[in-house]
């Protein structure tokens, strides 16, 4: 395989929490990968753009997919292309509204390729500080990046001998797997929504924030406490959707405590 | 003296919820409030056209139907930048100091004011643009349609913008061919909530880019 079992293993760590319906394309020349991921995971909708000889083939692929993935996957591409903003672009259309791009990048070539192009780029803070302004524009408002570790090295060495002639043994071999999203949606969150249909979340946070500006606090506390009722909502959900949703939690929970304890009393 | 909020709607819930905001702020003393909605607008711009024809009010204040304004002192505060200083004619929330080429104000390298978006029901991020430590607001080339308000009529340009993008851009630019200019109050924290879920861009985004490049 062309990874190693580091990146392999981060990769499907993200993938781990694929849905049962999740629409998945795997953008990758090597197709001992892509048909891994395929065995392993039958149950998800995966597509493959894997005979891809020519690079422009790829973009021009992923320009005419009319469809929308929750996960785009691309394997090395970005660091060889010749318009890494486009084909990012291009992968950022494919993507449903907070579905990822999930996209390894070889740091070591990465590298050399920007020396190449005079930029004098040495250091991984300066290349990562790059691969951002790509990113950046082509609009995505959310990036993480998962650098690999020791065994990647040895892996990478041990599966790549050419590469070793190729490249100068003073710069350490590594590979980003890189998660970047459409919009900068908190991942904590995504959690809560499985819990209740849209319209009930929707009436939870329209409560909420009129408790929280004090619009008619007093009311909306028994509207919440109805909603809470009604959809058996517990504090357990409660409160950790106050806060993420609220600009001002803690003061949203300490009058809501009150509250309490007034019907207590 | 009035102030007139004008906004175009389509979801009378999500509407519904931005008024009881709206009446929940500090009305100044002397300042009646109206209201217009625009339904079935044909475009921002022209809805707007409606709005301010159908108003006597000095001040309007054009809210998209999902804005709910958070700031009780809003009123008074734009009205004090108005009357202070005549030739602002428009105040908006957000904007940005100078219009890229792209003239999409939010790729523009400085920007000024605060939002906060609630992308879901559950997920609230708010994005922080800037404030100017010597003025109590910045002056901007161009602001989001989210909010605007005006101190002067000055006609939306629906010969041009038939859509629900770059008709604020335009504005703004209409009113600097007037001679005015736009300001965007420092915010400590942000004045209002946009709850506008997840949206895609539609076509017509690059369409009326191309309008207002070509426009102005």
């Amino acid at each position: 395989m062309r990874y190693s079992k580091d990146v392999y293993i981060k990769l499907i760590d993200f993938m781990r929490d694929f849905g049962l319906s999740t629409d998945v394309l795997l953008c990758e020349k090597d197709s001992i990968f892509t048909e891994e991921i395929k065995r392993n995971y039958s149950f998800f909708k995966i597509e493959c753009l894997t005979e891809l000889a020519k690079k422009t083939l790829v973009e021009n692929q992923l320009l005419n997919c009319k469809k929308r993935y929750d996960y785009v996957y691309i394997g090395r591409m970005l660091e060889q292309s010749l318009n890494p903003i486009a084909l990012l672009a291009a992968c950022r259309e494919l993507l449903t509204g907070d579905g990822w791009l999930l996209a390894i990048v070889s740091a070591t070539h990465y590298r050399k390729q920007q020396e190449i192009r005079m930029l004098n780029i040495d250091e991984d803070e300066e290349a990562i500080a790059e691969i951002t302004v790509f990113f950046r524009a082509a609009k995505y408002e959310d990036l993480r990046f998962n650098q690999t570790g020791e065994c990647l090295e040895k892996n990478f060495y041990m599966k790549n001998p050419d590469t070793i002639k190729a490249c100068d043994f003073d710069i350490k071999p590594s590979y980003w797997l890189l998660k970047a999203g459409k919009y900068n949606l908190n991942e904590k969150t995504s959690w809560l929504r499985s819990f209740f249909l849209p319209e009930v979340r929707q009436e939870l946070a329209y409560i909420l924030r009129r408790i929280e500006n004090d619009i008619d606090r007093s009311y909306n506390c028994q509207q919440l406490w109805q909603l809470c009722e009604q959809y058996e909502i517990t504090a357990e959900y409660l409160i950790p959707f106050i806060q993420n949703t609220m600009l001002k939690p803690k003061q949203v929970l300490k009058f809501l405590s009150e509250d309490v304890e007034r019907g207590k009393s | 003296m009035k102030v007139c909020f004008i906004t175009c709607v389509n979801d009378e819930r999500c509407y519904a919820e931005s008024l009881l905001y709206i009446k929940h702020l500090v009305i100044p003393a002397n300042i009646q409030i109206e209201y217009v909605v625009i339904r079935n607008a044909a475009s921002m711009a022209s809805g707007y056209n409606q709005g301010m024809n159908a108003s006597q009010a000095k001040y309007k204040i054009y809210l998209h139907q999902d804005v709910f304004l958070l700031r009780k002192n809003i009123i008074q505060e734009i009205l004090d930048i108005f009357k202070r200083y005549p030739q602002i004619g428009m105040v908006g929330l957000a904007g940005c100091e100078t219009l890229p080429e792209s003239y999409c104000w939010g790729e523009a390298l400085q920007k000024y004011g605060c939002i906060s978006h609630a992308l879901q029901p559950e997920y609230t991020s708010t994005s922080t643009y800037g404030k100017v430590a010597t003025a109590r607001f910045a002056i901007v080339d161009a602001i989001d349609g989210l909010f605007i308000a005006t101190q002067y009529d000055i006609p939306w340009r629906e010969d041009l913008f038939k859509g629900f993008h770059f008709y604020d851009v335009s504005q703004g630019l209409e009113f600097y061919r007037y001679g005015y200019k736009i300001a965007v109050p420092n915010q400590e924290e942000p004045w209002c909530l946009h709850a506008c879920g997840i949206k895609e861009l539609d076509t017509s985004y690059w369409k009326y880019q191309k309008v207002c490049i070509a426009e102005y």
